[in-house]
């Protein structure tokens, strides 16, 4: 395996161990496992309580934003969590490419995001007796890939962001509730106000829980392929806009001699 | 609170109607030192399991959910509403309601009251015993 290869995959999978406690089951089964079901619970009989949407509206649109967590939370602390463990100056100082270095930390963040969402959405799904054709998962499996990767992009973002600032939790948490309005997980996007509108449109998750919606209602995934696509260029971009972001941060923090935090 | 009602009223123009403003007075204060008693046990309670943040975060939703914060209680299948009568904060939540509304949130209330005190007895009887437990087996403090 050559070194990049080594770095990403290894290096990436090496470090989100060490990092992300969460994996711990006593983490993972009550924030991952059992609050997004709740999460679902609640939304959807909200809207019943309101007389809005359906079942299948809220349990798709809670399912996939609920990957936002692993997304944000494990990606930020994947990169920004060295800081606090002592051990980002080791990393920075190593000669390691950085792309690989810090995109390989990405990878698992995507694989736990997909599993949150796709256990979400068919534990869910059998509760709430929603009706998807069977012929429907695989590419809903798919947009849940795809949604993974994008909102691991804004992931890689906030990581850069705590190469600067303490309080990622609070920051995290904070996108975390604007996602649940801007993505059209609980509210249709038509009926945002047009500058919301505009804001979901460029952000991640929002095309994905729409292309889940239109392909659990019977869709083909050619109908629903310019949502996939879209999906996957914001998380491009992102993911660009995220590792420059890195590297700007890395830059200035040696500059300020802010590498750790003691 | 205060917060987010100033927020809805400003932001979102929602009125809040209090029809009885003493009984008002009366039942936010209960029901929230209802919310902290429940904490109080629940921090108690699971003093020994070294991430208990994470089961606050896990209990967030359902509380909303089954304390009938946000949706009535007649909506959720019949067998939770045993569980709801034993939480103080659906008894707080319902005598806010019946303030604003002109009800009758006395009994509400006393029910609040009476269950948060249980609360707070039973965290104070499990004290003792949880610090007993984590001397014995060398747990007080996590590394």
């Amino acid at each position: 395996m050559t070194v990049p290869l080594r770095i990403f995959f290894v290096g990436g999978i090496t470090a989100y161990r060490g990092l992300i406690n969460w994996l711990s089951p006593w983490i993972f089964v009550p924030t991952l496992i059992v609050a997004p079901i709740f999460q679902i619970l609640l939304f959807v009989y909200i809207g019943r309580s309101a007389g809005v949407q359906s079942d299948e509206f809220f349990v798709i649109g809670n399912a996939v934003q609920y990957a936002s967590i692993p997304c944000l939370f494990s990606m930020t602390h994947a990169i920004a969590g060295e800081r606090y463990q002592q051990t980002l100056a080791y990393i920075l100082v190593s000669p390691a490419g950085r792309l690989p270095l810090f995109l390989g930390r990405a990878l698992p963040v995507i694989c736990n995001a997909m599993l949150v969402a796709a256990f979400s959405l068919v534990v869910s799904g059998l509760l709430l007796g929603i009706d998807v054709p069977p012929s429907a998962w695989a590419p809903i499996a798919l947009v849940i890939v795809v949604s993974s990767f994008a909102c691991t992009g804004l992931g890689l973002i906030c990581a850069a962001l705590g190469l600067r600032i303490r309080e990622t939790a609070v920051l995290n948490n904070v996108i975390f509730g604007l996602l649940l309005i801007f993505t059209g997980a609980n509210v249709p996007i038509d009926e945002l106000p047009g500058w919301m509108q505009a804001i979901s449109n460029r952000i991640p998750l929002t095309h994905g829980i729409e292309a889940a919606r239109e392909l659990a209602d019977g869709s083909s995934i050619g109908d629903v392929d310019g949502l996939i696509a879209t999906e996957f260029a914001i998380g491009v971009v992102y993911t660009l806009v995220g590792y420059a972001a890195l590297r700007v941060m890395e830059h200035e923090s040696r500059k300020r001699a802010s590498i750790q935090i003691a | 609170m205060a917060t987010t009602i100033l927020w809805g009223r400003v932001v979102f123009g929602i009125d809040l109607p209090i029809d009885q403003p003493l009984l008002m007075a009366l039942a936010i204060p209960a029901a929230l030192l209802s919310i902290g008693a429940l904490g109080f046990l629940i921090g108690i309670a699971f003093a020994r399991y070294r991430y208990a943040w994470a089961l606050g975060s896990m209990t967030e939703y359902p509380m909303w959910l089954i304390c009938g914060f946000l949706i009535p209680l007649a909506l959720l299948p019949s067998w939770v509403a045993p569980i709801s009568w034993l939480l103080a904060p659906t008894w707080g939540m319902n005598a806010i309601r019946e303030s604003s509304t002109g009800g009758t949130p006395l009994p509400d209330i006393a029910m609040c009251v009476l269950l948060g005190a249980a609360y707070i007895l039973v965290g104070v009887l499990l004290t003792d015993r949880v610090l007993r437990a984590a001397r014995v087996k060398a747990s007080l403090s996590l590394t």
